[in-house]
């Protein structure tokens, strides 16, 4: 058993009851922040009463705007008022298409990407937190209280870099990620246990700039996600555009300022929105010159002209049905998330391709959002009534390159996380000391078809002759669905350990200094609330960790390792008199690391006792 | 060092194994230890969690896939099906090998064909697994279970380029 869930509910005296612990669906187009109030998830409205808080920040001279309040910019100066952020995340500035149609003015002697506003350059990562930090601010306002974690979703398809970023925003915006979760996931979450659905689902989530498909069995609490599938970059946006282009077209507007660009788009989602209620719509563009032009658009127009995008998600579905082993018929419902999927002509494509009703019970907009909430209220320690467990997979397969630019593959996509896996290598040349590995993620046979991960060089490989080394690679993904890498040499025991850091994200350095920045700003509260969380998580560990020794201690540790831990346990004790945060959180370091292997033992522990009872099968015998 | 797969998941070491068992076994363990159970806890706690539900998912997958158990049950005689001195398949194999290639190569773009072609390949399949128990019942027959491994994994890769086809094909 765990260390600290040992502690039997009545013997600690943890001073938060209930944890507050919110969900955040941090989208392209709109985000949103929720959280679980007596049993039940609800989405936090900001002062206003808004329930989606637009993926939108303004970066004035010495005002940083976000959401609602950043709107009125996008007209008026679209240069420094950042839209669909998200679809930079992770990525290199030679990834972005299209570059010359967007407004913004990017650093072009970087590999990252970097917007120029008037507060400098601003990296997605930086664009992200301050969105993040809106939420945060929103849901503490809300709750009255301070948050103590929070579960932030991503799309199902988004690879490690994307993982990555995401969860780099959240750690600058002050956030503490308990998990990141992927959208379907948490969609089929809400469903799950709001709706007491059970059954093999599908769900379908065409969001404002990304495409997910996931196919999910519900069984008694257990979310077991069979396959997963997507479009990296297709969404609602698209289908603005597609109309935006038939205004321009019809029109022939060509020459239009940032600004003009940017009403047209708004127009265009208008008109969108318009035709899922109604067969026409009709609006009114002015633009900055003073000129005025009537755009009317019919259903079927529409419907034809983005046919070919609707018809793009058809074949990620496929491959997930052929990954998960399932024909249509074995589905038992189709959820559909994310505010796209209110397009009739979505709706109907998919009917028939399922030949099912679909399920629209919860807001599209809303589901994705209050699923992360549940988990999170569980994750944060919160006492739950359902015994939640999910059981996700990475979307894509990870591999290394080998000889003549192909990649061999070491993890499938689809593998349920966390999943490791070793694979050994040798030196090829005699006297050989270093080596160097090029991760890659994705389904292709070349290394140029796959999205490059990260280059490492293994160094300290002891002198051999050619092939005499032995060296074994652990490529592991964790539940947030990221990996990590570690390698030690079998015949000297030298173990290096690495985590992938995407050659375009953020380097540790530069999160610390924006860190710094930001604390610098905040007052002496942060430095109280720093001690309290030290000497409440010292406390609690020297609790769990004498639970433990009192329980399974002399079976499973000799009298010399009993010693160790109680002489750190009794220093850690005397540091929680003194108000010295650092010094806790040292001696709370040093006794989580003495108590490394106990921790271990005890998990195998829970594995037997988990099957205690179940005697081995008899039948097979 | 990692537990044999079968110990972890307790269940005898045979190919045919109770599937419903194996679900409910690794259900009940991650219940205990996957690591949403220690979000919130220490960092050393996270780690082990990590650690030991990777090794339960790799065991589970393994144990799941026939073809998998199969090999896994090779290797626990040190037997690897991918090393080069059992690269020698049988000639009729190979011939058969070679006419599904050359169907799925002809019939690319037919979905009526592919399926066809995929459905005759599974009944095949399905023949040569029925092999499989009895082969692995007897020391002795493990060469055969060799073979058969070895089979299957082809057959497993043509089933894949045929599913890869279909999926092309609107």
């Amino acid at each position: 058993m765990a260390l600290l869930q040992i502690a039997e509910p009545g013997q600690s005296s943890l001073p938060h009851q209930h944890k507050l612990a919110v969900g955040i669906d941090l989208g392209t187009t709109n985000s949103l922040v929720a959280s679980v109030q007596s049993g039940l998830p609800a989405i936090l409205k900001d002062m206003d009463d808004h329930k989606l808080i637009p993926s939108i920040v303004y970066y004035g001279k010495n005002e940083t705007k976000v959401g609602q309040e950043a709107l009125p910019y996008l007209s008026t100066d679209a240069k420094n008022t950042i839209v669909s952020v998200k679809r930079f995340m992770g990525h290199a500035l030679s990834d972005i298409q299209y570059r010359e149609s967007l407004p913004y003015e990017f650093n072009g002697s970087s590999a990252d990407i970097q917007i120029k506003t008037n507060q400098g350059y601003k990296h997605p990562i930086e664009i992200s937190s301050d969105i993040l930090k809106k939420l945060k601010d929103t849901a503490e306002v809300s709750l009255c209280g301070e948050i103590t974690g929070a579960v932030i979703t991503v799309p199902a398809y988004f690879d490690d870099a994307q993982r990555q970023a995401t969860k780099d925003a959240a750690k600058l915006a002050g956030l503490n990620v308990l998990r990141l979760i992927n959208e379907p996931t948490a969609a089929a979450v809400a469903y799950g246990l709001d709706q007491k659905k059970e059954g093999t689902f599908v769900i379908y989530d065409l969001g404002g700039g990304t495409f997910d498909i996931s196919i999910l069995k519900l069984h008694k609490g257990v979310f077991e996600v069979l396959a997963t599938n997507g479009h990296p970059h297709l969404g609602g946006d698209d289908f603005d555009q597609a109309i935006a282009e038939m205004i321009r077209q019809e029109n022939q507007l060509d020459l239009l300022s940032h600004e003009d660009k940017r009403s047209l788009i708004t127009h265009a989602r208008t008109l969108k929105e318009k035709l899922t209620e109604s067969s026409s719509a009709k609006t009114i563009i002015k633009f900055s010159s003073g000129k005025e032009i009537i755009f009317s658009l019919d259903r079927d127009t529409f419907f034809k002209a983005t046919h070919d995008l609707a018809q793009k998600t058809i074949q990620p579905i496929r491959r997930a049905l052929s990954d998960a082993k399932l024909s249509i018929d074995s589905i038992d419902g189709i959820v559909m998330v994310g505010g796209a999927t209110r397009m009739p002509h979505i709706q109907s494509e998919i009917k028939n391709f399922f030949k099912k009703d679909l399920l629209n019970d919860l807001d599209p907009d809303e589901v994705v959002a209050l699923g992360a909430a549940r988990q999170a209220h569980t994750l944060a320690g919160n006492k739950s009534d359902q015994d939640l467990l999910l059981l996700d997979v990475t979307p894509l397969s990870l591999g290394i390159e080998t000889m003549g630019g192909l990649v061999e593959k070491i993890i499938h996509r689809n593998s349920t996380i966390p999943i490791a896996k070793a694979q050994e290598f040798t030196t090829y040349k005699d006297g050989q000391t270093a080596m160097s590995i090029h991760v890659l993620q994705g389904e292709r046979e070349r290394v140029s078809d796959c999205r490059s991960l990260a280059n490492f060089t293994l160094t300290g490989i002891p002198p051999m002759v050619a092939g005499a080394a032995k060296i074994r690679v652990t490529f592991q993904i964790d539940a947030d669905g990221l990996l990590s890498v570690s390698a030690s040499e079998l015949s000297t025991n030298k173990e290096t350990t690495m985590t992938v850091k995407p050659s375009y994200g953020l380097s540790e350095e530069q999160i610390t200094n924006m860190l710094k920045q930001s604390f610098e700003k905040a007052s002496e509260d942060k430095e109280i609330r720093v001690l309290g969380e030290a000497k409440i998580e010292g406390e609690q560990i020297i609790i769990a960790v004498q639970n433990a020794l009192d329980k399974n201690g002399s079976q499973l540790l000799s009298d010399d390792e009993i010693k160790k831990i109680e002489s750190a346990m009794l220093l850690l004790s005397s540091s929680l008199q003194l108000d010295d945060p650092d010094l806790i959180i040292s001696h709370t370091k040093n006794l989580n690391t003495l108590t490394e292997s106990f921790a271990a033992m005890l998990m195998d522990e829970s594995v037997d006792k988990a099957l205690k009872g179940q005697s081995i099968d008899k039948v097979n015998l | 060092m990692s537990l044999n797969f079968f110990t972890l998941l307790q269940l005898p070491e045979t190919f045919v194994i109770d599937l419903k068992k194996l679900d409910q076994n690794y259900q009940s363990i991650q219940k205990e230890i996957h690591p949403d159970r220690f979000a919130s806890l220490a960092d050393e706690e996270k780690k082990a969690s990590i650690k030991k539900t990777a090794e339960v998912n790799d065991a589970y997958q393994t144990l799941k896939s026939p073809i998998r158990r199969a090999e896994y049950l090779l290797h626990l005689h040190d037997i690897n099906i991918h090393d080069e001195k059992y690269t020698a398949v049988p000639q009729d194999f190979l011939m058969q090998q070679m006419e599904w290639r050359e169907e799925l190569e002809t019939h690319k773009k037919n979905k009526e064909a592919l399926e066809k072609l995929a459905s005759d390949i599974q009944k095949n399949k399905n023949e040569i697994m029925s092999q499989l128990p009895k082969f692995f019942e007897n020391k002795s027959n493990l060469n055969d279970a060799i073979k058969v491994t070895r089979e299957l994994n082809f057959i497993e890769k043509i089933e894949q380029h045929i599913n890869d086809a279909l999926i092309e094909i609107i």
